[in-house]
């Protein structure tokens, strides 16, 4: 009896389609960690500012929000402002010594609701602090 | 001698198919990574409160002569911004960063402080900041409140 001969054509695995499936998980996981990372933000209207410092990306601070009812968010939770001292305290240990305080506010919030922030943010020593804004002329 | 010939009917022929696979997936990616958010930068702000530590805080000491420190006072009254720089009124935010750039053209670089009233907002209040930075102040400060 005579074995089947297996042609030398199909022996080889197919590369093309593997190619093309890792490549579509390679832009699964860049586009989702992207959009995981922009959910972070807390849609607002910043004030604007002319005379701000460049950008930089690699500058990690603790964000705290201000929404437009006065609402202070910091990473994703409501605090109140008698309890943003302790959790300035907390960032403050682990960072040690290298804290860095960034406010988002929008700009309809009134002044009366951020002094307290930067006044608790002063108390405790911490001097790098930056109010997020975008570039432009306002009024 | 005979020139080889070229299998004319199948090389020309482009497989369309893969290509738009391809820009298809070009464009769903770019698409997606890219941005509308406006950019944000960050505006260095520091307060005229010295960071003591303790419980008690100083209301700021306003003195109107000299320029030992400019504060900068702003309302609203009616809707109106009412700006004041060591309680002289100068009548709207242009002629405020003229008059800072007057004083600070002197070689003095006196702390400029900025004073909102409860009513202002912090777009105005970014803006008197951000003019005090402009007009070439270094040191510009919020003001603290007094505790009560």
């Amino acid at each position: 009896m005579r074995v089947p001969y297996q042609s030398r054509l199909t022996s080889y695995a197919n590369m093309t389609p593997m190619i093309d499936v890792v490549f579509l998980l390679i832009i699964f996981f860049l586009v989702s960690s992207h959009l995981a990372r922009q959910e972070h933000r807390l849609p607002l209207d910043l004030p604007l500012a002319t005379s701000h410092l460049p950008l930089n990306p690699e500058k990690s601070s603790l964000t705290i929000s201000v929404d437009l009812s006065s609402k202070i968010h910091v990473a994703g939770e409501v605090v109140e402002i008698g309890s943003l001292s302790g959790v300035l305290r907390q960032y403050l240990d682990k960072e040690q010594g290298e804290a860095s305080i960034r406010i988002r506010t929008d700009g309809a919030v009134q002044y009366r609701f951020i002094e307290p922030i930067l006044s608790e943010v002063a108390k405790l020593g911490i001097g790098d602090t930056a109010i997020a804004v975008q570039e432009g002329n306002s009024l | 001698m005979r020139l080889p010939t070229r299998d004319q009917g199948q090389s020309i022929s482009l497989k369309m198919t893969p290509m738009i696979d391809v820009v298809f997936l070009l464009l769903v990616f770019f698409v997606w990574t890219s941005s509308f958010d406006l950019p944000e930068f960050d505006l260095p702000s520091s307060m005229a409160q010295p960071p003591s530590g303790g419980i008690e805080s100083e209301s700021i000491k306003i003195e109107a002569e000299d320029y030992d420190e400019l504060i900068v006072k702003v309302d609203e009254i009616n809707g109106e911004t009412v700006i004041r720089v060591n309680d002289q009124s100068v009548d709207g935010f242009e002629p405020l960063r003229g008059y800072l750039k007057s004083i600070l053209e002197l070689g003095i670089q006196p702390p400029v402080i900025i004073d909102p009233s409860d009513r202002v907002t912090m777009l105005i209040a970014v803006r008197l900041y951000d003019i005090a930075r402009d007009a070439g102040a270094d040191r510009v400060l919020f003001a603290a409140r007094p505790s009560e």
